[in-house]
C-alpha cells in the first residue's frame, strides 16, 4: 500500500519522519504549486471552503501519482469538517479512483483506535518501528514549530533583510528531499544554528501581532499568501496561536495526563459564547483574541476561509472584544483569489495604524 | 520660482488615476483626475505629460509619493520616494482639509473604506471584503446600462418621489432586482434612488457595523460627486456629511503630503526620474519563472526594453533585484 497525505503548513516534515521510520511507502504532493489547487477546485462543490478544495487536490495528485491509500484527519462537531472526509471519499469514487480512504475522527479517538484504523498500512511492518516513528514524528512537530518560533524572532529584527527568508526556504528545499528522522532533524538543527547567527537588532521594539482563526489557512503559507513572512518583513513580530504542536498538546498529551487542564483560550472565549463547541476554532478564536489583548499585543489578525461558519460567528464578537479590551482586530477572508494587492493594502494599513498608535502611546507616557 | 519645492502625489486606482502637485504650503496647485481604463501605465504617462507641459520647466520637484492599488507600478515608473497604502494616505489628506475629522467615508472604484480617527490617529478602519456591490464600478456599470452619464446619476436620484427597494447585498442580485423593477414600470429616477439607498445601506451594515460614526464626517472618493449617494448617507445617518474640496483626489493629495513630510524630516534627495519619464516607452510583460516547482508568474516592467522592475515571485529572487536598482 502506498499512502498519500495533504499538506498543511509544516506538517509534511513530521509525517515524512513517521512514514520513513515505519517503512511505509508514500507519495507527497508538491508543497507549493498551484496544480493540486486547480485539481481540487475542478472537482469540488462550489460552496465548499478553500481547505476542502486544496486538500482534495492534494489527494487527487497523490492518487494520480501512484498512491492507493488516503489518510485524512477529520473531526466531529457542528462544522462541516465532520462530513468532509466522506464527501471527499465519494468524489474520488465518482471519479473512478480505486483508493482506500480512511478518515480518522481525531476528536475522540485514542491512539490505540487510530492504530486499528490504519491497519492495512501497517500490516507486515515492525511494531517497534511504528512506535519509533510516532515518537520521532511528535518530536519533529515540536522541533519544526520551534524553528518557526525562532524565525519569527529573527525575521523582524534582522539587520540585513531577507536572511531569515532565505534560510527558511532553503530548509524547505532540503526537508522535502531528505528522508528519515536523522537527516531531517540534522537539517532542522542546522537551520536553527544558522538562524541564531543572523545579526539582529536586539534593541528593536517590534509591533506585536497575534494570528487567530481557522487552523488550515493560518498555518499554510501557500494559502495565506505568506502572511507571517510578509508581517515579519514589515518589522512585525508574529505569534501564531495555531500550530500543530499546540494542537497535539491539547488533544493528546494533556488528555493522557491524569491532571485536568483548563484550556485557557476556551475559558476566555466563554465570555462571549455560552456553549462549549460550535465546531472548528470558534471559541478558541475569541479566546485567543482576548488573551492577546491581555498579553499586551498591539493587534490581532483573524484569518478564515470564505464561508467558514465557526469563524463567522467568532467574528461577530469582535466589535465587543475590540471595545472592551482595546485591541484592534482585522479579519482577512481567504478564498481562491490569487491577487495579493488587496491583502497587502489592508495589511500595510493595519500595521501603519498599530505603529502610529504605539508611537502616540509612548509619547503620551 | 526655482528654489521653491513642489511635491507630486500619484494615486493609481482601479477606475481613476489621479495626480496632484502641492507647494510648500500644502496647497494643491494642480490636480488631474484621469480614467485608468484598465491601462495604468499609459494613463500615468499621459498624466505626467500633461504635468510636464504645464509645469515641467518651471518647478523643482522635491519629493514624490504614490498610493492606490497600482502604487508599486507607479513608483518604479516615476521614481517615488514614498509608497503608501490608501488608508494612511486618505487619513493624512483628510486631516489636513477637514480639521478634527473623526470619520472618513471613502468609496472608490473597487474598494470602499471607512476610517475612524481618535485624537488625530487612525483608530479603526474597514474595507469591503469579498463583494464589490457597494463600489463605484458597480454604479458606473449601472449608469451605462441605463444610458445615464455617471455625472448625472445622482441628480436622477434627487428627482425621485418614492424610491423602490433594491437588494444591495450583491452586485449580481442588485442588477436583477433593478431590471425586474424596471420591467414592472417603475421610473428610472425611482430605481436610481433605490440603488443609492441600497448601496449606502450595504455600506453601513457591512463596513460600519459596530463602529461609532461621529461628526465631523468626511465623504470622499469618486463616488462623493454623486449627490444621490450623499443624500442617502445624510438621510440614513441623520448627520451632516462634509465633502472636502479635493474629494476626488484625496489619495494622491495624501501621498504628496506624506512625501513632503518625509522630505522635510529626513532631508532625502528625491529619486524622481524627472518629467522626462513621459518620453520613454513602458511595457509590462508576464513570464512564468521555470526555476523551481513554484512556477510563479513574474511581471517584468520594461522601459525602452530594459527591465526596471520585476515582481510576483515567491522566493524574492527577482523582486530583490528591483530593490538593488
Amino acid at each position: 500500500m502506498k499512502v498519500t497525505f495533504p499538506h498543511m503548513g509544516n506538517m509534511y516534515v513530521p509525517i515524512k519522519v513517521l512514514l520513513d521510520t515505519s517503512g511505509i511507502d508514500y507519495v507527497m504532493p508538491p508543497y507549493c504549486t498551484n496544480e493540486p489547487l486547480e485539481l481540487g477546485i475542478r472537482h469540488s462543490p462550489e460552496f465548499a471552503c478553500l481547505p476542502f478544495k486544496t486538500i482534495l487536490g492534494d489527494f487527487i495528485y497523490g492518487v494520480d501519482n501512484g498512491a492507493d491509500f488516503i489518510l485524512f484527519a477529520g473531526g466531529r462537531g457542528q462544522c462541516r469538517l465532520g462530513y468532509y472526509g466522506d464527501l471527499q471519499a465519494e468524489i474520488l469514487k465518482s471519479l473512478d479512483y480505486k483508493v482506500k480512504f480512511v478518515c480518522l475522527d481525531l476528536t475522540n479517538l485514542t491512539p490505540k483506535e487510530i492504530l486499528n484504523r490504519i491497519k492495512p498500512l501497517t500490516e507486515g511492518k515492525s511494531i517497534l518501528n511504528i512506535i519509533k516513528g510516532i515518537i520521532y514524528a511528535v518530536k519533529t512537530v515540536y522541533m519544526v514549530d520551534n524553528l518557526n518560533e525562532l524565525a519569527r524572532y529573527t525575521r523582524c529584527r534582522e539587520i540585513i533583510k531577507g536572511q531569515t527568508d532565505r534560510l527558511i526556504s532553503q530548509f524547505h528545499n532540503l526537508a522535502q528531499k531528505a528522508n528519515g528522522y536523522k537527516n531531517i532533524s540534522d537539517i532542522i538543527n542546522l537551520t536553527k544554528k544558522s538562524l541564531r547567527q543572523i545579526p539582529v537588532d536586539k534593541k528593536y521594539k517590534p509591533v506585536k501581532v497575534s494570528i487567530v482563526g481557522e487552523m488550515y489557512v493560518s498555518t499554510h503559507p501557500n494559502i495565506n499568501f505568506q502572511l507571517e513572512k510578509k508581517l515579519g518583513n514589515m518589522g512585525v513580530e508574529v505569534q501564531n496561536n495555531l500550530s500543530i504542536s499546540h494542537w497535539i498538546t491539547d488533544h493528546f498529551v494533556r488528555k493522557l495526563l491524569p491532571i485536568k487542564f483548563k484550556k485557557e483560550p476556551h475559558e476566555a472565549g466563554k465570555e462571549y459564547m455560552k456553549t462549549n463547541d460550535i465546531g472548528g476554532h470558534g471559541i478558541h478564536t475569541i479566546g485567543c483574541s482576548i488573551l492577546s489583548a491581555k498579553n499586551n499585543f498591539d493587534g490581532v489578525i483573524h484569518l478564515y476561509p470564505f464561508t467558514c461558519m465557526p469563524e463567522i460567528i467568532a467574528q461577530c464578537a469582535f466589535s465587543e472584544v475590540q471595545n472592551k479590551y482595546d485591541i484592534p482586530i482585522m479579519t482577512l477572508i481567504i478564498d481562491e483569489m490569487t491577487g495579493e494587492a488587496g491583502y497587502m493594502t489592508r495589511l500595510e494599513a493595519f500595521i501603519d495604524m498599530l505603529k502610529m498608535k504605539s508611537e502616540v502611546a509612548t509619547t503620551n507616557n | 520660482m526655482k528654489q521653491d519645492g513642489y511635491y507630486i502625489g500619484i494615486d493609481v486606482g482601479s477606475v481613476s488615476t489621479n495626480l496632484v502637485i502641492i507647494d510648500e504650503n500644502d496647497k494643491v496647485i494642480e490636480k488631474l483626475y484621469l480614467r485608468t481604463s484598465g491601462q495604468p501605465i499609459n494613463v500615468l504617462i499621459k498624466g505626467m505629460q500633461l504635468l510636464a507641459e504645464k509645469f515641467g520647466k518651471h518647478i523643482h520637484i522635491k519629493g514624490v509619493g504614490t498610493t492606490g492599488s497600482g502604487r508599486q507600478l507607479a513608483s518604479v515608473i516615476v521614481g517615488a520616494d514614498i509608497v503608501k497604502n490608501e488608508i494612511t494616505s486618505h487619513a493624512v489628506a483628510t486631516q489636513k482639509t477637514v480639521p478634527g475629522v473623526k470619520t472618513i467615508l471613502e468609496i472608490g472604484g473597487q474598494d470602499s473604506k471607512i476610517i475612524i480617527l481618535k485624537n488625530g490617529v487612525v483608530n479603526d478602519f474597514a474595507m469591503n471584503t469579498v463583494c464589490a456591490a457597494g463600489t463605484g464600478s458597480f454604479l458606473d456599470r449601472q449608469a451605462s446600462r441605463l444610458e445615464i452619464p455617471i455625472e448625472e446619476f445622482g441628480g436622477y436620484a434627487l428627482r425621485s418621489k418614492s424610491p423602490v427597494r433594491i437588494a444591495g447585498r450583491c452586485a449580481v442580485f442588485a442588477e436583477s432586482d433593478m431590471i425586474h423593477k424596471q420591467q414592472t414600470g417603475h421610473s428610472t429616477e425611482d430605481i436610481v434612488n433605490g440603488l443609492c439607498q441600497a448601496l449606502v445601506r450595504n455600506y453601513l451594515n457591512n463596513l460600519a457595523k459596530g463602529k461609532d460614526i461621529e461628526e465631523p464626517i468626511a465623504f470622499q472618493g469618486g463616488v462623493a460627486a454623486n449627490v444621490g449617494i450623499v443624500a442617502a448617507f445624510e438621510n440614513q445617518l441623520k448627520k451632516k456629511i462634509i465633502i472636502p474640496e479635493h474629494y476626488d483626489v484625496m489619495g494622491a493629495y495624501g501621498a504628496a503630503l506624506i512625501a513632503k513630510k518625509e522630505a522635510t524630516t529626513s532631508n532625502f534627495k528625491t529619486s524622481f526620474h524627472g518629467f522626462g519619464v513621459a518620453n520613454h516607452d513602458y511595457r509590462a510583460k508576464s513570464v512564468e519563472c521555470q526555476d523551481c516547482s513554484n512556477a510563479c508568474e513574474v511581471i517584468k516592467i520594461l522601459s525602452d526594453n530594459t527591465a526596471i522592475a520585476r515582481w510576483g515571485d515567491r522566493c524574492g529572487k527577482w523582486s530583490q533585484q528591483t530593490a538593488a536598482v
